[in-house]
């Protein structure tokens, strides 16, 4: 691990602070290969879970003989079976992620790397992936604390799409057919998507139902507060549209009362299907976000 | 409603407006992350359809309301008056002196002018509307037309004058003018100040007279009258003789100066009542020849009466017409006086001249009858020596012998020429009979025979400075006395000396002046007073036959210039070729008019102050006469405006309100600014793009 290279993301402090971290996945999933995650599958772990009759081809090595001394009937052990999460992250990098100060993007990609780190650290398999209108995988998947320098320069050298703009529903589906999604799901954007989220959203959840997804929505504080005052036309950075606009008290409250129920919208759909959805302004300390926000709402501890 | 047609061709600004909505104003870019949610909240952006733009764009309806009300404006959009339509309607507009008054908004005559534009504003593209001015004579200034443009050139060209007014000339200039019309409405815009119009003809009552009154102010104080007069009392005095009127309400204390030129020469206080005059003389013995000037002040809200001129002439010589077979003393007696110009005729020529009619030209101004007395009266003033003219009293009083006397008289005038060394004879004879019976006495036009002077009348101009104390008189018919005559030399036998005035009718009255004794039959010749006598006597006589030394003129009446050798100024302009011209008192100069008569007239007096006569020659102008004119009208400076308009015996018009059109504009302009402010206020409230 660089540590010169890793302070654009993350500093020596935080690193520290989140090396005791671990990620809380509420669903018992199954795992590609033995780790430190309970699993549902019975397997070699010292953590006894259940007993079964024996059939024939079991490892005798399992038989309880003392069930079979008292009852004379063959009954196995069966153990708990210890498997690897897999941590998805998925990070908006369209162009409408370069705005704000500090940076939709720079934000993203911190939590991102914030996440991976504790996930690497705790033996998860992690894979990070980028989208805009298409799907770049960033990293992964790979496990191991050897592995941190490669996430978090991955995550360093990756960049805005200049010319590609947002695609929710693209980005997901090709996320979610590229590998399974059994695990911990980690969604960043901002949403900003003419296409909506729902399709998005719902191809993330088709995939699985042990599936935990968490979606982070980030936005500015200047897309939550606008800072404008009078006559503008504005230029989206995607699509070009433009809006002309006379900014004044009541446009602005307007704008506000469409971003709170853009937001309770996302809020309420994710709601609905167990996903667990935070909201989040660049603003926001990005330390409180992870040391307290996350650990406060389980997904880490 | 009324619109002016000019204002339609600001319509295109509404499309204009619309496009320049479309190219609006140019906005500060701004790139930002996403308009995704300003789309949300601006969903009309997204709808690149202009006229959807439109429907939502509340500022663009309220410009569009601006300019339409702008526009509205513009069009001086009024509501009609309720006037007829279709019928011809003249304005008389009154231009007289009194319309001079200032008024809190001008004078009179502008706020009648305005009040003229109203009507001719109101007027229907097919009526019919003349403009007529009036004060002492009226003056179409336009005849009836449907060019408003023409009758307001015509308003404006109205020009205010110093004149009285003639309403009933008015009248009957705007009768004939709407003869050529049925229906005529005849708007009188006046002050009505000269009162109630009488004595006018039967169908010029039944006029459809509408009264537009102009004018407050009732306070005003002028000079009514101005004049000249020679006082008898002392020698050679000239008093000039002015007049006062308060017009007003209030009693007003006023200074009337006397101005010679510009140097003032006197002033006095005055205290004037209401609705009174008062008099003032002046000293002018000094200032003959000149042009004085009266003044009073304050002169009250007319201004225009507050000066008048008058030029004192030095008199001229009387002339007198000497009737009779000729007499030395008289004749002699006549020529001592420069003043005097004296000429004979027999009275077999006068008697002729008379009954040709010729007298009446004659430029004589008293007649002197010398012992020979006409059978008729004498047409102005005139002095009987020794004969008497044909008087009723002397016929019932003296039997049927009227004629004898005269003739009688007449042939002892004839006889009489040595009679004159016999006056200490008389004197004896006289003084005997003073103590005489009264009974005694002759009667009237009889002769009596060496009477005693016993009094005169002292205070008679004729007997001024003269002692009668000498005066012996042979013989002479006693005069009649008491009645209408005068006796101004008594005797012990009766009246030798008496003055009477004759009033014929519809003719001036003429003094006479009745001596019973023919001076050949007296010792008079010999004494002073025989000389300053017949002085004395031609000098009243002559001043009473009119021939003022004063001139002075009224507004509105000519000036005729006879010339310096009687009527010979035309010839004398067109020989020598110089221009005569009247210069009025704003320096405008006209010319004269000659009359088949020879003589030369302005007309053109219709301002107040002094015109001078110039003739423009090469040697450069000269002035030759001034001219000084006033108002002097008593009418004219009782300014105050009546509220009716009373004509004839019946006829009253009431005032009533100009039949103006209501102006529209400045409300659209109000709409217009107060859908601005709105339009600003929401501009400001952002409410919507």
């Amino acid at each position: 691990m660089s540590d010169t290279r890793t302070t654009a993301l993350l500093d020596k402090e935080f690193i520290a602070k989140i090396e005791q971290l671990e990620l809380v996945s509420r669903k018992v999933s199954s795992g590609q290969t033995r780790g430190e995650r309970r699993s549902k599958r019975r397997g070699m772990s010292t953590e006894f879970a259940d007993y079964r009759q024996y059939v024939a081809g079991d490892d005798l090595r399992h038989l309880d003989w003392n069930i079979y001394g008292r009852l004379d009937r063959l009954f196995l052990r069966l153990y708990e079976e210890e498997e690897d999460l897999c941590l998805n992250i998925l990070v908006d990098r369209s162009q409408s992620m370069k705005f704000g100060d500090p940076e939709k993007f720079l934000y993203a990609r911190r939590l991102a790397a914030a996440l991976g780190y504790i996930g690497l650290v705790n033996l998860d398999r992690v894979r990070v992936c980028s989208f805009s209108d298409h799907l770049d995988l960033v990293f992964g998947p790979a496990r191991g604390r050897r592995q941190v320098w490669k996430l978090l320069d991955g995550l360093e050298n990756l960049e805005i799409d200049e010319e590609g703009g947002t695609d929710l529903a693209r980005g997901c589906r090709d996320f979610a057919v590229s590998q399974s999604l059994t695990g911990i799901v980690i969604f960043i954007s901002d949403f900003f998507d003419r296409g909506g989220f729902e399709e998005a959203l719902r191809v993330l959840l088709s995939r699985s139902t042990t599936t935990e997804i968490y979606v982070f929505h980030v936005l500015a504080p200047e897309e939550i507060d606008p800072p404008l005052s009078g006559d503008f036309r504005l230029v989206d950075s995607e699509d070009a549209v433009s809006a002309e606009v006379s900014i004044s008290r009541p446009l602005l409250k307007v704008y506000k009362r469409n971003l709170d129920a853009f937001r309770a919208e996302i809020q309420h759909y994710c709601t609905r299907r167990g996903i667990t959805y935070v909201f989040t302004s660049t603003d926001v300390s990005f330390e409180q976000l992870v040391l307290g926000f996350l650990r406060r709402r389980g997904l880490l501890k | 409603m009324i619109f002016q047609l000019f204002a339609w061709s600001l319509i295109p600004l509404i499309p204009a407006l619309i496009a320049l909505y479309f190219l609006k104003l140019k906005r500060q870019e701004k790139v930002i992350s996403s308009t995704f949610l300003w789309a949300r909240s601006l969903e009309d952006l997204h709808v690149n359809a202009p006229f959807q733009r439109m429907r939502r764009s509340l500022l663009l309806l309220l410009q569009l309301l601006i300019l339409a009300a702008l526009i509205a404006a513009a069009s001086k959009p009024i509501i009609e008056s309720e006037v007829e339509i279709g019928v011809s309607r003249i304005i008389l507009l009154d231009v007289s002196a009194s319309m001079n008054v200032e008024e809190s908004g001008g004078t009179r005559l502008e706020l009648a002018r305005e009040k003229a534009l109203k009507i001719i504003e109101s007027m229907q593209p097919t009526d019919l509307t003349g403009l007529i001015t009036f004060a002492a004579r009226p003056k179409v200034l336009q005849p009836l037309t449907t060019d408003k443009a023409k009758l307001t050139r015509a308003v404006g060209a109205v020009e205010g004058t110093s004149l009285p007014t003639d309403f009933t000339q008015a009248l009957k200039t705007a009768a004939s003018l709407s003869e050529a019309s049925t229906g005529s409405e005849i708007y009188v815009v006046s002050d009505a100040s000269f009162g109630a119009v009488k004595g006018i003809p039967a169908e010029l009552e039944r006029l459809d007279l509408k009264f537009i009154p102009v004018g407050e102010k009732t306070e005003n104080v002028g000079i009514i009258e101005l004049d000249v007069r020679r006082d008898f009392g002392k020698e050679k005095r000239t008093e000039v003789f002015g007049s006062v009127l308060n017009a007003g309400t209030e009693p007003v204390s006023v200074t009337l100066s006397f101005f010679e030129g510009d140097v003032l020469r006197d002033a006095v206080e005055l205290e004037i009542a209401p609705g009174k005059t008062r008099g003032r003389v002046f000293d002018g013995t000094e200032y003959v020849g000149k042009v004085l000037r009266l003044e009073v002040e304050p002169g009250g809200a007319l201004g225009v009466d507050d000066r008048a001129w008058i030029r004192i002439d030095p008199p001229e010589p009387v002339d007198v017409l000497m009737v009779g077979d000729g007499n030395y003393y008289l004749e002699n007696v006549l020529k001592v006086d420069p003043m005097i110009r004296a000429r004979r005729v027999s009275l077999g020529a006068y008697t002729r001249l008379r009954r040709e009619g010729r007298l009446e030209d004659d430029p004589a101004d008293v007649f002197l009858f010398d012992a020979a007395c006409p059978e008729t009266l004498p047409d102005r003033p005139s002095i009987y020596v020794g004969c008497l003219p044909p008087f009723p009293e002397l016929t019932e009083e003296a039997g049927d012998k009227p004629d004898g006397a005269g003739t009688e008289g007449a042939a002892d005038g004839e006889a009489g020429d040595g009679k004159a060394g016999a006056a200490d004879d008389a004197n004896e004879i006289g003084a005997n009979e003073i103590g005489a019976d009264e009974a005694r006495k002759a009667a009237p036009g009889e002769t009596v025979e060496n009477p005693i002077i016993v009094t005169y009348d002292e205070g008679h101009p004729a007997n001024r400075f003269i002692s009668f104390a000498d005066l012996f008189v042979a013989e002479s018919i006693r005069l009649p006395e008491g009645g209408r005559f005068r006796s101004i030399l008594d005797s012990s036998k009766g009246s030798l000396a008496a003055t009477l005035t004759l009033t014929p009718p519809g003719q001036p009255a003429v003094e006479l002046l009745l001596l019973g004794f023919d001076i050949r039959n007296s010792n008079w010749p010999l004494l002073h007073s025989f000389v300053m006598f017949f002085s004395n006597a031609i000098s009243w006589l002559g001043e009473g036959a009119g021939r003022a030394a004063a001139h002075r003129y009224r507004t509105g009446e000519m000036l005729v210039y006879r010339g310096e050798s009687g009527g010979e100024s035309g010839d004398e302009s067109d020989d020598g070729g110089d221009t005569l011209v009247v210069r009025d008192p704003t320096g405008r100069e006209s010319p004269l008019v000659e009359q088949a008569t020879g003589e030369l007239i302005y007309a053109g007096t219709t301002q107040t102050g002094v015109y001078e006569l110039r003739r423009a020659g090469a040697e450069g102008d000269e002035v030759i006469l001034r001219f000084p004119v006033s108002l002097l009208n008593r009418k004219e400076s009782r300014i105050a405006p009546s509220d009716t308009l009373k004509v004839g015996a019946s006829a009253q018009a009431q005032a009533q309100a100009v039949p103006e059109n209501r102006d529209l504009w400045k409300w659209f302009a109000l709409v217009s600014l107060a859908v601005l402010l709105v339009e600003w206020w929401m501009y400001n409230r952002r409410m919507t793009l």
